[in-house]
């Protein structure tokens, strides 16, 4: 029976998931018909504005929302799972700070390692990676997971301080790109870039599929998982490099993306109420792949109104959610 | 088929306790009685690799524990803590199928032989019926038999169990005590406890090991005669 | 502080102004009431024997919104907080009378540079984060800021202590000799209303006369400005200053029949489905195409991209402090731009081709 109702989840996703995007790329300011749409998408339009707007414009945000959710997801549940806290998150842990923190450091001061083509990427994964690893430390001193969260929050808050007194000794033009940076955009990237981050992404999520064995066992806990065989601190430090590189390439190039991996693996669980992580990392990737492409309709349909910065949105919608799953656990 | 320690002393960091040589054969019951904050969980963590020994040996079959890689360990002893541990949306059956870990394949997919391990323990607990519930569902003592359960899916030669009665009523407690000689000579399997209950661990076992604190010893000791002496000197 | 800036960028870029109301019947009528006021529409300035009355107007509405009297003086110490009014006192050469800027990295005259490397001039920093004692120290008598609704810090305590304070709306005017016109105003202040005059009207002169080229012309490109901030295109409104200059250099706009001076805001796709025609991009507000191309990389597929992009921003402090003074030599970069052919100079003033 639980099976079944599994199958017609996953079954409902992937249906689901096609159908958003569809809807994703048929909103816009240019009107597409049925047969234009079809035939730009193949190409072979005859319109070459409306190739260029379907192919460079909508394609290219949708994958970004679906790789995004995807990726943030993903690391917000390796979260969960290694602190055992289900508010736990790049978000909340800081590790988004971290990111930030360096791709400040890239854009704005002039330390030449940053200045190169790929400084945001690397500043934001290095960043994110540090801060992994200092979220970590702390998790070993501290064993309640109350203060770990209020540590990681007060490491965000220590970073934005940090943050915003570069902010106010930089040009106003390096501001300028930070703060754009910092509202959160899917439609910064070329169709030509997303092969490459979707590379990162699929490293990220093959590795998170080869220690499922561990992540199964580590729910339980370090103890419980030493003594079922687990190499516990290799799995962290995995667990680390995984959510480092999944929340460093798209916040690098989406700017930070705040509440998605909170919210999306808790959802999940709730979904399909298990902890296997066969089960919970291709339905959190769902998921998440929806949530966002979700959140994009919305600002795609709000568009000609307002723009809405996608991380807005996120909180907007994110913030309620996490706040509903507190008070369900309360229960 | 032996667990051996030999000049073993524990601690955290420090040395603590003074382990007289002794040694635990298969298809028996000891228990490890001594007051609490005595050292007893400390013991039991230095048998199963969770902490180092300050100096001194354990040997199973032989073989120093140190020497046993990690991911090989928990096929020869399994380790019940005294807390259950409160992760939701975890199945009895998937719980208890986390103890063939140190069998399955990398990926931890359960082969035939695997379910039929899991099945067996299962039945040998009498609790077949919890299968499908959630463990955070789960009473106290129901919680206590799955991670018995799961011990025993280990498939280990010894089973060592931390208070295993410290949460439960008076009918668990014995049910608990029961199940646990049942399985040591069913199975033939040793099972070293730590406990408190003396009333309770006396029906089931006369070979103990005693945490003498004032000595900084831990003494072994199978004649109930002795035991009851000592241990009314321990807990005066 | 962040979101000033965005603020400032928005409206500097562009110079456009949010939604004035204001239609031509109320300009002629100002005109009347004012008639040393041409082109200008946020001040008014009245002169009784020897005293002026400033009347600060309302972008939006026309309301007044501060009432000034002052009595020129040339030897008044002023700290000039943005680039416009530190090209007025250029052009009018009271370089000597500034204490203050905001920073230096935003100026261009050479005189205050000068200065300021000799200390006579010292740097304030955003308006935001201004020091009163500072401002004390200075003994100056008169700042200058640029005027966003919002009052300056310690106004009160700073005018009690007889230090005038003028917000400038320049930038909200919805013609390039409107905003030039408020040279008039600082010229008053300093005792140099005949100079600042007699400026201005040359200017108009040079303007028109160039103007006039441009009605031979047959064809008239059309023209996209503007560039993103976010995922938001922001372009002139029809009624802006920017697609005045557009238009006066003899180019179709594309947004020229939109309403207001406001910037107009764009997705965009909407940008690429109206602009396929485009055959220049002005003020995409970067120096070279790969630094558009990180903030816009959808800017390739504008078919206008490959050849027609020009913006001023390689003369960033030069556009910025003198293309407030300096009209006439900002349209004729443009109709240079469009038209080559009608003016025989070679070199662009304040624009540049990007590559």
């Amino acid at each position: 029976m639980k099976y079944a109702t599994r199958y017609i989840l996953f079954l409902t996703l992937l249906v689901l998931l096609p159908f958003l995007a569809f809807v994703h790329l048929s909103i816009g300011q240019v009107d597409f018909s049925i047969e234009e749409f079809f035939s730009s998408f193949l190409m072979s339009g005859e319109n070459q504005m409306k190739d260029i707007v379907l192919q460079k414009i909508r394609i290219p945000r949708m994958l970004m929302a679906l790789l995004s959710g995807a990726s943030l997801s993903l690391a917000g549940l390796l979260m969960q799972t290694l602190f055992r806290n289900p508010l736990a998150g790049p978000y909340v842990l800081g590790i988004n700070s971290g990111a930030s923190l360096f791709v400040a450091l890239s854009i704005m001061t002039g330390i030449p390692f940053f200045t190169t083509d790929l400084s945001l990427v690397s500043g934001a994964l290095i960043g994110a990676f540090l801060f992994g690893m200092l979220v970590l430390f702390f998790a070993k001193i501290v064993k309640n997971q109350i203060s770990l969260l209020l540590i990681g929050l007060m490491l965000g808050s220590f970073t934005s301080a940090i943050v915003a007194f570069i902010q106010s000794v930089s040009p106003s033009e390096d501001l300028k790109i930070f703060t754009l940076w910092g509202l959160g955009s899917l439609q910064k990237v070329n169709i030509e870039q997303i092969p490459y981050i979707f590379m990162f992404i699929w490293i990220g999520i093959t590795s998170a599929l080869l220690i499922i064995k561990s992540l199964n066992a580590i729910v339980l806990g370090e103890q419980h998982a030493k003594l079922l065989g687990i190499n516990v601190s290799n799995t962290r430090f995995i667990i680390i490099l995984i959510t480092a590189v999944l929340t460093g390439i798209t916040t690098a190039f989406c700017g930070p993306i705040s509440f998605v991996g909170l919210a999306v693996p808790n959802l999940t669980r709730i979904l399909f109420k298990t902890q296997q992580h066969k089960i919970l990392i291709p339905g959190t990737l769902l998921i998440g792949g929806i949530f966002i492409l979700f959140c994009d309709i919305i600002i795609k349909l709000l568009e000609n109104h307002f723009i809405i910065p996608i991380n807005v949105l996120t909180s907007l919608i994110g913030a309620p959610m996490v706040i509903w799953l507190v008070l369900k656990r309360l229960k | 088929m032996s667990l051996k320690t030999k000049d073993l002393i524990i601690g955290y960091h420090s040395p603590l306790l003074h382990v007289e040589d002794f040694t635990l054969d298969t298809g028996n019951i000891y228990a490890i009685v001594g007051r609490n904050g005595s050292g007893k969980s400390t013991f039991l963590k230095t048998l199963t690799k969770q902490i180092q020994a300050i100096s001194g040996n354990v040997f199973i079959h032989k073989k120093a524990i140190s020497t046993i890689p990690l991911q090989n360990f928990p096929k020869y002893i399994s380790f019940v803590p005294s807390r259950f541990p409160d992760t939701e949306y975890i199945r009895v059956e998937e719980f208890i199928a986390m103890g063939r870990n140190p069998y399955t394949n990398f990926f931890g997919s359960l082969t035939r032989e695997d379910l039929k391990k899991i099945n067996h323990s299962l039945h040998l607990l009498n609790i077949s019926h919890l299968k499908g519930r959630f463990t955070t569902e789960l009473s106290d003592g129901e919680k206590q038999l799955v991670a018995i359960a799961r011990s025993l899916t280990q498939s280990t030669p010894y089973i060592l169990l931390d208070e295993p009665t410290a949460f439960l009523d008076y009918p668990n407690k014995q049910n608990v005590f029961q199940l646990l000689k049942r399985i040591s000579i069913q199975e033939n399997i040793c099972v070293l406890l730590s406990s408190h209950d003396l009333e309770q661990v006396i029906k089931i076992t006369s070979k103990f090991l005693l945490v003498n604190k004032e000595d900084k010893i831990i003494h072994f000791e199978n004649s109930i005669q002795q035991v009851e002496d000592i241990v009314s000197k321990i807990f005066i | 502080m962040v979101k000033c800036i965005l603020y400032l960028t928005v409206f500097f870029v562009f110079s456009s102004c949010l939604q004035n109301n204001k239609n031509c019947d109320s300009c002629k009528l100002e005109h009347q009431e004012h008639p040393d006021i041409v082109f200008a529409q946020n001040f008014s300035l009245d002169k009784t024997n020897e005293s002026y009355t400033l009347r600060i107007l309302h972008p939006d509405n026309g309301k007044i919104i501060e009432t000034i009297k002052f009595q020129p003086d040339s030897s008044l110490k002023v700290i000039s907080l943005i680039s416009t009014t530190n090209g007025m006192l250029s052009v009018l050469h009271l370089q000597n009378n500034i204490v203050g800027i905001s920073g230096i990295d935003y100026v261009y005259n050479h005189q205050i540079k000068k200065l300021f490397e000799e200390k006579k001039i010292t740097s304030f920093g955003d308006e935001s984060s201004i020091l009163l004692e500072k401002i004390i120290a200075s003994k100056a008598g008169l700042i200058l800021y640029s005027g966003f609704g919002d009052h300056f810090p310690h106004q009160e305590k700073l005018e009690k202590l007889g230090i005038t304070i003028i917000p400038i709306y320049d930038w909200r005017e919805n013609h390039p000799l409107g905003k030039l016109e408020w040279i008039k105003l600082i010229g008053a202040i300093f005792g140099k209303e005949k100079e600042a005059v007699q400026y201005f009207n040359q200017t108009v002169d040079s303007y028109y006369g160039l103007k006039e080229k441009t009605k031979t012309i047959s064809g008239k490109p059309q023209t996209i400005a503007g560039s993103m901030i976010g995922d938001t295109w922001y372009a002139p409104g029809g009624d802006s200053y920017f697609a005045t200059l557009l238009k006066d250099a003899g180019t179709d706009y594309v947004y020229k029949n939109t309403k207001g001076t406001a910037s107009i805001t764009k997705t965009i796709e909407e940008i690429l489905n109206e602009n396929s025609k485009s055959e220049y991009w002005i003020n995409p507000g970067k120096p070279t195409k790969k630094e558009i191309l990180t903030f816009v990389p959808q800017a390739k597929h504008l078919p206008c991209f490959e050849n027609g992009v020009y913006c001023y921003s390689k003369n960033g402090q030069k556009f910025w402090e003198e293309g407030i003074v300096k009209p006439h030599l900002l349209l004729k970069d443009l109709i240079e731009i469009f038209h080559p052919s009608l003016i025989t100079e070679e070199k662009l003033y304040f624009y540049s081709k990007i590559e």
